[in-house]
């Protein structure tokens, strides 16, 4: 016996989200353990939040039933086209019970970076250095962005990336894409995904900042402590940087970063976006979940 | 201002740490300061260090923190000793490697001597307005001694030497007997008191 959990024919932050509480339905307490089918059939639209999300909530399925779920394949030949050139199935062949075909290979990608687990410092190298080049191309021409901009995209990649093997002690994904945000802004995104699985916020900083907050401790109040404050685990004053670096790029490029963690998400939101800044009472889900959004630049918001 | 005079104190050891590729991730940074420390470890006088930055493309804040804010941090802990002082110069030092280093070193506390990719100085990190304009007259006149500063700097000789030796105890200068240097001057300073 299976049960089933249909996946949302957008698969973006919002379909995500959808999934996670599907998930939670499925297998929460006091539920036999079931194997899970993630029926992706009427998929019609993906983004990297959306496909990494779709690996995470299929790795924590498997986490909680101890059975690998089954995933059926999209109908839509845009769709399987795109999860192909994402990379989507040789990284799901880990976490999902696939079919032998669903794992064959694809040529040159025009993602900026193809889905990429990040399992130890030298993934993060391996990221670094693979953007470089179709970074210049994308941030440059397609995007307007300066050329130092470039170089601080790959700062910002590798900080979050360093931010799962900092915080997670889990494995964790990496994906971004470049596409053309016709409703929501009316110009091209450099969208950046970054997922692990792992013990979250609230569980990295508890030991160091719980007792501060006492019984106000919360996914939430990790997230500010974190994203705000720039608080870490370690005591060491030069740790918990990375984030706030991340956050005041992000602003200068009038950006959107999100950082969901437990049943918490917190944001820096642009003026163009209308999302709450922090949320709390979400679905929980393991580790932290991360989407950057980078706007092409216009002559009117031309900044540093 | 500065002194023609040879300074009577023995002169640091120099040496030189060419970085290179991207230097991201903190096991990255700590390699790459744990060779450099590595390289003064049995040396009991003091050193000079110029790590050059020039072919670093990128470098994060992970990395910044573990090479340039620990080792002057380490600069100013373990190799505090009198006569065994550690300074570092951070030298090639691009716009994308501003942010990075110059946050690692605020977060800390700390402030470290270094040169923009032209050979222009500059002071990064956390220093008192009165301390940075001292610095730069300094690194301006390469060598000084305290009464030189007297009276258009500062009122007394007294004074003008704890303001020095501030700078000194933040390894920002080095101090040879009663006289103090810029970095690159003590890097570039000949034993027969000259310049390289």
């Amino acid at each position: 016996m299976s049960r089933v959990i249909e996946v949302p024919g957008v698969l973006d932050e919002t379909g995500f989200e959808s999934l996670v509480r599907e998930l939670e339905a499925r297998t929460g307490d006091g539920q036999e353990a079931e194997r899970i089918l993630f029926d992706a059939r009427r998929v019609r639209w993906t983004s990297p939040y959306g496909l990494v999300g779709l690996l995470a909530v299929g790795h924590v399925a498997r986490s909680r039933t101890g059975l690998a779920p089954s995933l059926s394949t999209p109908e839509s030949s845009d769709v399987r086209s795109y999860w192909e050139r994402m990379d989507f199935w040789q990284n799901a062949a880990g976490v999902f019970d696939l079919p032998s075909l669903s794992t064959r290979s694809h040529g040159e990608s025009d993602a900026l970076l193809e889905l990429t687990p990040i399992r130890s410092h030298h993934d993060v190298h391996r990221v670094v250095e693979r953007v470089r080049e179709r970074a210049a191309t994308i941030l440059e021409r397609r995007l307007h962005y300066p050329k130092p901009a470039v170089i601080q995209f790959s700062v910002m990649l590798s900080e979050v990336c360093q931010n799962i093997l900092e915080h997670a002690d889990a494995e964790g994904w990496v994906c971004a894409q470049t596409y053309h945000w016709k409703e929501r802004l009316g110009r091209d995104v450099l969208v950046l995904a970054v997922m692990d699985v792992g013990q979250g916020f609230a569980g990295s900083l508890a030991a160091e900042h719980a007792r501060r907050f006492g019984d106000r401790w919360s996914s939430a109040t990790a997230l500010e402590a974190a994203f705000i404050n720039g608080e870490s685990r370690f005591r060491d004053p030069g740790r918990g940087q990375g984030l706030q670096a991340i956050r005041r790029q992000v602003t200068r490029w009038d950006g959107e970063i999100r950082i969901r963690s437990g049943d918490a998400m917190i944001a820096r939101v642009p003026e163009w976006d209308d999302i709450e800044p922090t949320t709390s009472g979400l679905t929980p889900f393991p580790g932290a979940q991360i989407l950057i959004v980078m706007p092409a630049r216009v002559p009117a918001a031309t900044t540093a | 201002m500065s002194s023609p005079r040879r300074p009577p104190g023995a002169l640091p050891r120099i040496s030189e740490a060419s970085l290179y590729s991207h230097l991201v991730t903190r096991p990255t940074g700590r390699a790459v300061r744990e060779e450099i420390e590595r390289e003064l470890r049995d040396w009991e006088g003091p050193a000079v260090t110029v790590v050059d930055l020039r072919n670093v493309p990128v470098i994060d804040f992970s990395c910044a923190d573990e090479v340039v804010a620990k080792l002057v941090s380490a600069g100013l802990a373990g190799g505090g000793a009198p006569g065994s002082e550690r300074f570092y110069l951070f030298t090639g030092l691009e716009e994308h490697h501003l942010d990075p280093v110059e946050s690692s070193l605020r977060r800390r506390s700390l402030a470290a001597a270094a040169e923009r990719g032209d050979g222009t100085p500059c002071l990064l990190g956390r220093v008192e307005p009165r301390s940075r304009r001292l610095w730069a007259h300094v690194v301006r006149a390469g060598r000084i001694l305290p009464e030189s500063l007297v009276p258009a700097q500062l009122a007394s000789v007294e004074e003008a030497r704890c303001a020095l030796e501030e700078l000194h105890a933040r390894r920002l200068l080095v101090r040879l007997a009663e006289e103090y240097l810029s970095l690159r001057a003590a890097a570039d300073a000949t034993p027969d008191g000259g310049t390289r």
